[in-house]
């Protein structure tokens, strides 16, 4: 499979008053195409803001790129202008959001909103435009296609929302898709349809898919690998069946036992002690020290790497280091 | 079944919008049958899980049920009598509600002994002194300090925001809660924390409980029985490892074959059910779940399924699911 | 949507027409105009022979019946004063007031969206702040005051601009400037807040992974959908306008309808009242009606509810 993302240690802070905090604090990962690589963590670990990073789509009134680099079609994303980025918004990277009604304009059309795209990055007239929105809503499977190029968004189901959002996506062709939560907000048996479509047209056009999530379910579902987060950083790397047979780091632990189970019956959920407590920069100790069950000496005092293991995992915590038979590679 | 009498007991509840168009709002343009003829009986100490999608009604339901709203047709009985104007007041005073979103149905402007003293403030004669000696243990078993009564809702993440609700619905010492989505809005870390602490206190008050999620999950977790709505309609009802033994209507195994299952080994092959939740104005006549259902015939299009017993204890409003798995 | 549109004309046809019945009832209960229009110590005789004539003497139902049924056919009827139809009268006058009018209401449109834009991209910048704290004065300040102060600075201390009539352009720099300060204040105000709002939204968000330039994402996206709670209040500064244009008229010497009306009520000329009112409730009625159609243009969810 070919890598067409390189994420290295990439670093996003928000500056509030004279508060830093390191939303993202050293991530990495690599994406290829056809792949799906799953964020998932709770709110305000910081998977949203590595989405939104990669293509610099922040407040930069009160965020900034610190450090690292995000690695695509031969450039540092990073380090390009908002010209350069706005050619590879839309057309070589595009977005999928959370709530589909409020991402799309309520004042325009459908048509309008997907041939815009078209408009702006496939030099198309507005009639060949048209066409191909026609051909987009038809490959997202929206009933009665035509009629629907000119209603507004709010005369849509949430289902038909979404794939509209999906189909704007696609429009150019895109090598990757970033998807923030698109699922979250729709029922679960319209949820079940989109997750499907995703999967399709990931197969169908081989492209590399960047899916952030809460729910476990979908990252089983949906995903080829797997990234942890927890305040910040990548807690633990795993394919889902490695990750849901055998979690590694505390935190994925604990965050599997607290969830119900349809299979089982538990009686208590586990629950993970305390809350997230707000990082400032600079971290130095395991984030998640004071909450975890195995919390030693060393954990207090150094912030762990994210240890390698031989079989394409990764896991944050000392303990790992102490637990394996063999030094790490 | 136990022949006590119910706790709750609704008989063809109705709940029908009717939607005004015309200059002056004076013809119908159609009717919203958000709840259409549900009947349903909570016994003592029961939790009864709801389960539907948007639009099915299950929210609309749950504030007809505590009066919050007044319905078109049918009755409410509470132990056994018709909750009117009369026993209304009663009523309000042991059936309580906890919402879905922490973040809305705290008053900002109110500090925390304001918000849970207030149920104590309308309904008791106790003062001041007294209503914080109510309070203050109950601040405890809800996991939050004395500290907490003088501060406001935002300072609080939305975790302790639903426990301050938990504890507002509680004061009262109600017998029946209706939680509405309680724990949608939060973490799953947080949810976890939530769901024990609210299954504790369900046990040591001895409470009766409608809980309303779309999480499948969630409800089998916390229920005891499991009914599932679709368009103002309940289409099955059943004890909850039966629900999951033996699905009889092709909504409710749509529902769960839809769900995202936490365990990669199980990922589904099924297709996922078609079209789109249907709008709840004017739905034809027959089945509600018609336009959806691959096993659909003509009978379902003319004449509406009754919830009928189709095995002991076990209800489902379908013309052609015999005790079976549904098609 | 045709069916939107009739009911809104229905409902401005029917606030006129209940506003000119209004003033018709007020005015035949406020007095004898004969004291206006003969000298004092005229005669009872005199008196009674002049109300016949203008046919007050009759019940107030039969005159309000024919005073529809000549509208109707065109006759609005003849000024106490003048002795002349009053739409002649009016017309002469007319151009004065609409031209200063409509010049006010569209540069406070277009500098009040575009101030108000302005500041809430700059949102907390020198620019937001300034602009802000000037539009405080603009609605607080009572136009005559600022109107006043105009022609001290510009008239009378740098003889710079003409201070009263309307004869050239020049003219009319300051009379514009002081019927508009208001009106672009508000918009101005309610347009940034109302931007401020829509800037947070998640389709801009959306907009901009999609490759839309800034410009583009502000210009396109937002203001439209900023606008909507402007055109609103649009109609309102209309009815401002007008109002301000009696006491601008008087400040600047400028022949306009507003002394027209303000004298029609003084001396109790009805029939000139009446239509100076009518004009004025027509005028303000149909800009609410334009404003109600175009908040269906502009948001498309409004549109659906009929």
């Amino acid at each position: 499979m070919q890598a067409i993302l390189h994420v290295n240690n990439l670093k996003t802070y928000y500056y509030a008053g004279n508060r830093v905090v390191p939303a993202v604090d050293g991530v990495s990962f690599t994406l290829s195409r056809g792949e799906v690589l799953g964020i998932v963590g709770e709110s305000g670990c910081g998977k949203s803001t590595v989405a939104r990073s990669v293509t610099g789509l922040f407040d930069r009134s009160y965020t900034r790129i610190e450090g690292g680099e995000v690695l695509f079609d031969g450039m540092d994303l990073t380090r390009q202008s908002a010209k350069t980025l706005n050619r590879i918004r839309g057309k070589k990277i595009s977005m999928i959001f959370q709530n589909p009604l409020t991402s799309l304009n309520p004042v325009y059309t459908v048509a309008d909103q997907i041939t815009e795209v078209l408009l702006l990055h496939e030099g198309m007239n507005r009639r060949q435009a048209r066409e191909r929105a026609l051909e987009l809503l038809t490959m997202v499977g929206i009933p009665e296609p035509k009629a629907r190029l000119d209603d507004f968004p709010h005369q849509l189901s949430g289902g038909m929302q979404q794939r509209v959002l999906i189909a704007i996506a696609l429009a150019c062709n895109p090598q990757l898709v970033i998807a923030d939560e698109p699922t979250t907000a729709l029922d679960v048996t319209i949820q079940a349809q989109i997750l499907r479509l995703m999967d399709n047209i990931r197969t169908q056009f081989d492209m590399g898919m960047l899916l952030i999530t809460h729910n476990m379910g979908v990252v089983a579902e949906m995903c080829d690998r797997v990234l942890v987060m927890y305040g910040g950083v990548v807690v633990e790397e795993a394919d889902p069946l490695q990750l849901f047979d055998a979690p590694l780091h505390p935190y994925t632990r604990g965050l599997l036992a607290a969830i119900p189970s349809i299979e089982a019956q538990k009686e208590t959920l586990y629950t993970i002690p305390g809350t997230v407590p707000r990082f400032s920069h600079p971290v130095t100790c395991c984030r998640f020290a004071d909450r975890c069950p195995h919390c030693a000496g060393h954990c207090r005092t150094q912030e762990p790497p994210l240890f390698r293991t031989g079989d394409g995992r990764g896991v944050r915590c000392w303990n790992y280091l102490s637990e394996k038979e063999e030094p790490s590679q | 079944m136990t022949a006590k009498t119910p706790l709750i007991e609704l008989r063809d509840l109705q709940k029908h919008y009717r939607i005004n168009k015309g200059i002056f709002g004076h013809r119908t343009r159609g009717t919203v049958k958000a709840v259409d003829s549900i009947s349903l009986s909570i016994a003592p100490e029961e939790t009864l899980g709801l389960i539907g999608e948007s639009g099915c009604g299950k929210s609309t339901l749950s504030r007809v049920l505590l009066g919050l709203t007044p319905a078109t047709g049918g009755e409410v009985l509470y132990d056994g009598r018709p909750v009117n104007r009369r026993t209304l007041p009663q009523f309000r005073r042991e059936a309580q509600m906890i919402f879905q979103d922490p973040y809305s149905s705290l008053d900002p402007r109110m500090n925390i002994e304001d918000i849970i003293g207030e149920p104590l403030r309308v309904h008791t004669r106790l003062d001041r002194k007294a209503r914080r000696d109510v309070i203050l243990p109950l601040l405890e078993q809800v996991g939050l300090s004395e500290d907490a009564l003088s501060k406001y809702p935002h300072e609080f993440s939305g975790g302790q925001r639903q426990r301050i609700g938990i504890a507002r619905a509680l004061v009262l010492e109600p017998r029946f809660i209706v939680c509405d989505e309680p724990v949608s809005a939060l973490d799953m870390s947080i949810q976890a924390q939530i769901l024990n602490l609210f299954a504790e206190m369900k046990k040591t008050r001895r409470l009766t409980c409608l809980f309303i999620s779309h999480d499948m999950s969630v409800v089998k977790h916390i229920s005891d029985r499991i009914a599932v709505m679709y368009l103002g309609h309940i289409v099955e009802l059943a004890e909850k490892e039966e629900l999951f033994r033996n699905t009889l209507h092709p909504y409710t195994a749509a529902l769960m074959n839809a769900i995202p299952v936490p365990n990669p080994a199980l990922r589904r092959k099924i297709e996922p059910l078609p079209g789109d939740l249907p709008s709840p104005i004017d739905p034809p006549p027959g089945c509600p779940f018609q336009t959806r259902c691959a096993a659909a015939q003509e009978r379902c299009r003319r004449e509406m399924p009754a919830l009928n017993e189709l095995l002991p204890g076990h209800f489902a409003a379908c013309h052609f699911c015999k005790g079976g798995v549904g098609a | 949507m045709t069916k939107f549109v009739v009911s809104r004309l229905f409902k401005a046809v029917i606030t006129v027409w209940f506003i000119v019945s209004l003033v018709f009832v007020c005015t035949r209960m406020s007095g004898d105009p004969t004291l206006w229009i003969l000298p004092d110590d005229a005669p009872e005789a005199a008196r009674i022979e002049l109300r016949e004539s203008l046919g007050l003497d009759r019940p107030v139902t039969a005159q309000y019946v024919s005073y529809f049924a000549d509208a109707l056919r065109g006759d609005m009827g003849c000024s106490y004063k003048y002795l002349r139809p009053v739409n002649e009268v009016f017309a002469e006058s007319a151009w004065a007031t609409v031209s200063l009018g409509v010049l006010a209401f569209s540069l406070a449109i277009l500098l009040g969206v575009l101030l108000g834009v302005m500041a809430a991209v700059h949102r907390n910048s020198p620019l937001d702040r300034i602009t802000m704290s000037a539009t405080i004065a603009g609605y607080t300040v009572p136009n005559f005051v600022f109107g006043i102060l105009l022609i001290f600075l510009f008239s009378l201390k740098l003889r710079m601009l003409p201070s009263g009539g309307n004869s050239t352009a020049a003219h009319y720099i300051m009379p514009t400037l002081t019927l508009m300060m208001g009106p672009m204040a508000n918009i101005a105000r309610l347009t940034r807040s109302s931007m401020l709002d829509v800037l947070r939204q998640d389709y801009l968000e959306c907009a901009r992974s999609k490759g839309v330039p800034e410009i583009v994402v502000i210009f396109k996206h937002s203001l439209r959908n900023a606008l909507i709670p402007v055109v609103t209040i649009i109609g309102l500064q209309m009815g401002i306008i007008i109002g301000g244009s009696v006491v601008v008229e008087t400040v600047f010497a400028w022949p306009g309808i507003g002394s027209l009306i303000v004298n029609a009520a003084k001396t109790r000329d009805f029939p000139m009242l009446q239509y100076g009112i009518l004009i004025i409730a027509a005028a303000v009625t149909l800009t609410n009606t334009m404003v109600d159609l175009s908040y269906a243009f502009l948001d498309p969810r409004i549109r659906d509810n009929f």
